[in-house]
């Protein structure tokens, strides 16, 4: 086993001006800092930390004289070599920008009119616990909504959810919903961990498909990676509709359709599953492709208990083709069906004996079944060949407006490198209707090729430094029966409790297998599980806020996120928040939501608090198994809090039980990990941690030179037993699943399923059968596209997409950088040459895209990149230069989510709303939007307020906010 | 003889700006003016036949500067190592320098005490300490090498001898950045 520890064995974060010396020149301050502000400092620290600003966690360095952040450089001991983005060079400008509130402030004129007074913390957490408390015992403790962002950590998110589940809230708009939980409630439930977000063994693969990916969008290291593996050899295959920075490195680029990515992904299965180099024997011993599946009762995986009166609930039959016999997967790892002990996840037969070499059959005869006990039965194997086979590459061609040649070469390059490919997948894939579904085909796809856990493919799930992960958080209290009562009471009330009681059922658009017609289906209910909370997701959550459907949210708590920008329909969000009895918003900055709140409590920037760090969102080894310090620059401004402690101390008003002390005791905990941690990657506590800067643990693949699922080390139950981890399926944990024994609206009743907890991946899926759009990965045509909306082409004739992301930004943040906002002014709309000829559109012209919901302002940036016809905005835009009176800082003008309705349908599993649709596109006469920064000039409001500057404002009436308008000499 | 340079290999440039923004903190440079710009080059053809490559774009450090030819005052200067400078002390302000220059990577900024010229230093302060400069250090594509192109274990010569190399347009002052690009056609800075 290896551990990596940092070459320069930092001793503590403070006073090693001995390093500065060694690694800095003279240290200039950054741009206008104010003159002689650090001339001569006599206090020097250069402090290793990691960086926030995207999901990518780089490991830095911060000078810091006499107590203020002068410098940011790249730590080249660790995962990103030395390297640093624009954004880490920023970070300075956040700290001090003159925008950050630093102080509890409670509005004291309308809402949104910006007008705020300083109060003390002592007086916010009262009115905060009095006004909650007052909302809990009227209307329900369900009818407070609670809120956190993303790239936020998720030892803050742990924080949050705790805090809130405990005191009974359900609604959220929800973060990962929008991308992420698709896949990762998918794979949890498929086989019990994640991968598609997860490790990729870029380093010794020969073949890489990036999928709606941007080398630069987080993480940018990754494309060292990736250029190695081009190097040596490997090809590189890009799947994106956009001739992206990825598309223009790629070996191959697919510019495919928005949209339409499972008919590809369903042409890629479909040559796996025909192709020599298919893994059946990892199909037959490792998933649940033999098993029969009950198609005319129940509609679940067949088990003895179907089958015959007084069968075994535990016992999933199939076909041993060695002794031509029925046999039986025990499932009963729990030993509570009579089956388990040495039997439990055999192979046994009728007379309930092991049978060792049992080879159980993928098919039945032809394909058409085979008959048991007088009923007919097929496998999965059977029901997902059927399904895949007509998905040919001439009908992903004409589906994804692609060429079948690249297709092929496509697929045969995936599939000649097998096991030794790889995949790595953006969140623009996922922002769709069927997130659930894609993530389920691309499952497979990595499965049936043999890539899970193989040299060059896939790491399966995580494999963290230590042996505990954030989740612990709140796993080990629940375990040790601290859960509240009143967090019981709303997860055994849940169908009465939450917002999306009422979601689902809606009509969509699926291609039919055979024909490939698209034919208009109701939509499951899947009840919208939000990755360990109670339910919620934007949609339904603004209804409950704007329209009181189906319940009133009267009370408000937001940590760090900021819907308006990111959630579809920000009008109608804008109205709930009106609607709202009191809105605690917690941020580093002044934001449009943050306008609409009551009182706002001032978070600490992540460079002024400790954490425990990792890289998020899918990087290879060893990235994916190391755990960094983020330590403080210095202490928080004014009187900025770290989100987690707000967390904790506002948990002793409300009377919550937190479990653990503060951060700092479940940091100790997460270092130390279990016993069974070998002891080099155990820290005694936090501060041995931070002493050490990382710790990087080890691929068990690679130690016990076989895949995880072989060894027993899928299993989070510690029984060790080969096979996947499968205890995450059913109804569990508390969130808001359909439940069988409900009735859908057409009358059916769904009949109730036994635990499907058997060790065994499924490709053909119980769970997605309750939860998510069907049992296999059906093609969904997106709801608003040139297909499916042939009404509305006519008045909007163009494409329209937003997934891309610029390195400028990461989501909303940013905007108000100077350095950022110069490398990037203006929200940029890309359109094609020729159809901006046909438009009189010329470079950098304003113009309007307009959908039949709405309409926004975006600069024109004519380029090839792009299809004629289709037409690309930049997502998350909002104008910090204007006032709040002024369309609350500008969230209205430029941001492309408000040109998308929120009524459904969405993905049943997650609630994933779709984020694409058509357009038309016309000049904007009057020219940019009123009172934006226009130059570089406009942007001097931003440059970072100095020491004494900061020391002179303690914000008595609020932040106040730099204007354009203002500074121009306007109001 | 010592001629310092930079090489970038545009294969590996993913056109992220950290150039841009890493050199404004190293060099203090004000709002508006960049040392390091990053030019979006293409993409060429017709959707979907397309290449692309992005082009940083600083003082090329020729080797018969126009910018010190034209300076009045002795304030641009060559040194001896090749790397071009300005002198702020002798510096007038005249911009002579910045119309001789065929690049444009030379700024008049208005913003410091006294009307200057601003360009790229090669982060000569870093040099003379034995280090490299800011953007070849912290380049997230490590498209950036620096070094002494007489020295053929620099990494600014094995970069120009295992790629198709390029340069700015000469006009008869030698600029002395090379441009490694392998996949993509050369476009030159248009």
């Amino acid at each position: 086993m290896s551990l990596k520890l940092s070459r320069r064995d930092f001793v503590k974060a403070s006073a090693v001006a001995s390093a500065s010396a060694m690694l800095l020149g003279a240290a200039p301050a950054y741009a206008d800092d104010a003159p002689g502000a650090t001339a001569g400092a006599d206090d020097v620290k250069v402090i290793p930390s990691a960086c926030r600003q995207c999901y990518g966690r780089c490991a830095l360095f911060g000078t810091v004289e006499n107590g203020r952040l002068t410098k940011i450089e790249g730590n080249p001991d660790l995962f990103s070599e030395g390297t640093l983005c624009g954004r880490a060079f920023a970070i300075p400008q956040e700290l001090y920008n003159p925008t950050r509130v630093r102080y509890p402030q409670r509005r004291v004129g309308e809402k949104g009119s910006g007008q705020w007074k300083r109060i003390t913390w002592e007086e916010a957490y009262q009115e905060a616990a009095e006004q909650f408390t007052k909302i809990g015992e009227e209307y329900g403790w369900h009818t407070i909504a609670h809120q956190y962002g993303t790239g936020r950590d998720m030892l803050q998110f742990q924080a949050i959810n705790k805090l809130w589940l405990e005191l009974g809230s359900t609604a959220t708009f929800g973060v990962g919903n929008l991308c992420w939980v698709g896949s990762y409630f998918t794979s949890q439930r498929l086989y019990g961990d994640e991968t598609q977000y997860t490790g990729w063994d870029g380093n010794n693969t020969d073949a890489i498909i990036i999928w709606c990916r941007q080398e630069r969008s987080r993480g940018y290291y990754d494309w060292l990676t990736v250029k190695r593996a081009q190097e040596r050899g490997a090809k590189v295959v890009c799947v994106d509709p956009r001739f992206t920075c990825t598309a223009s490195k790629a070996d191959l680029w697919l510019p495919i359709r928005p949209g339409s990515d499972m008919a590809l992904v369903l042409a890629f299965i479909n040559e796996i599953m025909h192709s020599e180099k298919c893994a059946t024997d990892f199909a037959r011993q490792y998933t649940n492709a033999p098993f029969f599946i009950d198609e005319e009762g129940t509609g679940y995986q067949l088990r003895q208990s179907m089958m015959r009166e007084g069968g075994n609930v535990e016992l999933y039959p199939a076909w041993d083709e060695a002794h031509d016999q029925l046999i039986y997967w025990s499932g009963d790892w729990q030993n509570t069906a009579g089956v388990g002990g040495p039997r439990a996840f055999q192979w046994l037969n009728e007379a309930g004996e092991i049978v060792p070499d049992a080879v159980p059959a993928l098919t039945t005869p032809d394909g058409k079944g085979r008959e048991i006990d007088g009923k007919t039965y097929r496998t999965s194997w059977d029901i997902l060949l059927e399904h895949v086979t007509p998905w040919t590459v001439e009908r992903a061609a004409e589906f994804c407006e692609l060429p079948e040649d690249k297709i092929r070469e496509a697929i045969a390059i995936y599939i000649d490198a097998s096991p030794h490919a790889c995949f790595t997948r953006g969140q623009k894939v996922e922002f769709s209707i069927n997130t659930s579904g894609i993530s389920q085909a691309f499952t497979i796809m990595m499965a049936l090729a043999g890539n899970f856990d193989s040299k060059g493919g896939q790491n399966i799930g995580r494999e963290p430094a230590t042996g505990y992960d954030s989740f612990m958080f709140d796993v080990v209290p629940n375990k040790e029966g601290r859960m509240g009562a009143r967090r019981k009471q709303t997860a055994m009330n849940i169908k009465k409790l939450s917002v999306c009681q009422n979601t689902g059922y809606q009509p969509i658009l699926q291609a039919d297998d055979a024909t490939g017609e698209l034919r208009e289906v109701t939509q499951n209910s899947g009840g919208q599980v939000i990755y360990g909370q109670q339910g919620g997701f934007g949609a339904v959550t603004t209804k409950a806020m704007a329209k009181g459907e189906p319940f009133q949210i009267h009370g408000y708590w937001q940590q760090t996120s900021e819907p308006i920008l990111s959630i579809e329909g920000g009008k109608e969000i804008i109205e709930g928040f009106k609607n709202l009895d009191f809105f605690v918003n917690v941020d580093i900055f002044m934001t449009p939501s943050g306008e609409l709140a009551d009182i706002i409590l001032p978070a600490a920037h992540p460079n002024e608090v400790d954490r425990v760090e990792w890289a998020h969102s899918g990087h290879g080894y060893p990235t994916s198994h190391t755990y960094l310090i983020r330590q403080p620059f210095h202490a928080p401004l004014g009187e900025a809090k770290d989100d987690m402690d707000i967390c904790f101390e506002f948990a002793k008003y409300m009377d919550v039980d937190m479990y653990w002390k503060d951060k700092y005791e479940f940091f100790d905990y997460m270092v130390k990990g279990p016993e069974t941690l070998p002891p080099q990657l155990s820290c005694a506590n936090f501060e041995e941690f931070r002493n050490r800067i990382s710790v990087t643990g080890v691929e068990m693949a690679t130690v016990r030179n076989a895949p995880k699922y072989e060894t027993g080390f899928m299993r989070k139950t510690s029984d060790f037993r080969p096979g996947f981890n499968t205890m995450y399926r059913g109804n569990k944990m508390g969130s808001v699943y359909r439940f069988p024994g409900t009735t859908t609206p057409d009358g059916k009743v769904i009949p109730a399923h036994p635990q499907s907890d058997n060790g065994k991946m499924e490709l053909w899926s119980e769970d997605l059968l309750l939860y998510g759009n069907g049992p296999l990965p059906m093609y969904i045509e997106p709801p608003i596209t040139k297909v499916s909306r042939t009404d509305l082409t006519e008045e909007y004739p163009y494409t329209l997409i937003t997934g891309g992301r610029s390195h400028a930004f990461f989501h909303t943040e940013y905007r108000n950088s100077p350095w950022m906002r110069e490398v990037h002014m203006f929200p940029t709309m890309d359109i094609n040459p020729a159809t901006a000829a046909e438009l009189g559109i010329e470079q950098d012209d304003w113009c309007w895209i307009e959908t039949y919901v709405d309409r926004i302002r975006q600069r024109a940036n004519l380029t090839e990149a792009i299809k004629p016809d289709t037409i690309h905005v930049e997502h998350d835009w909002w104008f910090p230069e204007r006032a709040a009176t002024d369309d609350l800082h500008g969230a209205l003008d430029a941001n492309c989510n408000i040109l998308f309705e929120n009524n459904g349908p969405y993905d049943p599993a997650v609630g994933t709303d779709n984020f694409g649709g058509l357009c038309k596109v016309y000049k904007a006469e009057e020219g940019a939007p009123d009172n934006i920064c226009m130059t570089a000039e406009d942007l001097r409001i931003f440059l970072p307020l100095t020491r004494e500057q900061l020391a002179q404002d303690g914000q008595d009436d609020g932040v106040a906010m730099p204007t354009v308008a203002a500074a121009k000499g306007g109001k | 003889m010592t001629r310092y340079t930079m090489a970038i290999d545009l294969d590996s440039c993913i056109g992220c700006h950290s150039c841009a923004v890493v050199c404004k903190q190293e060099n203090n440079v004000g709002l508006g003016t960049f040392y390091s710009k990053v030019l979006t080059i293409g993409p060429s053809g017709s959707y979907p036949d397309l290449e692309m490559y992005y082009l940083p774009v600083a003082c090329q450090h020729c080797e018969n500067p126009q910018c010190v030819s034209v300076c009045p005052t002795g304030a641009s200067y060559k040194r001896e190592d090749g790397i071009v400078l300005v002198d702020h002390a002798k510096c007038v302000g005249c911009q002579y320098c910045v119309m001789a220059c065929p690049y444009g990577v030379r700024t008049y900024d208005e913003s410091k005490d006294k009307g200057v010229i601003e360009k790229c230093t090669l982060c000569a302060h870093l040099v003379d300490d034995g280090k490299t400069p800011a953007c070849v250090r912290h380049c997230p594509g490590q498209a950036r090498f620096f070094g002494d192109a007489d020295d053929p274990e620099s990494d600014v010569s094995k970069m120009i001898a295992r790629k198709q190399t390029h340069k700015l347009t000469d006009v008869g002052n030698k600029p002395s950045v090379t441009f490694g690009l392998d996949k993509c056609e050369w476009k030159g800075g248009e």
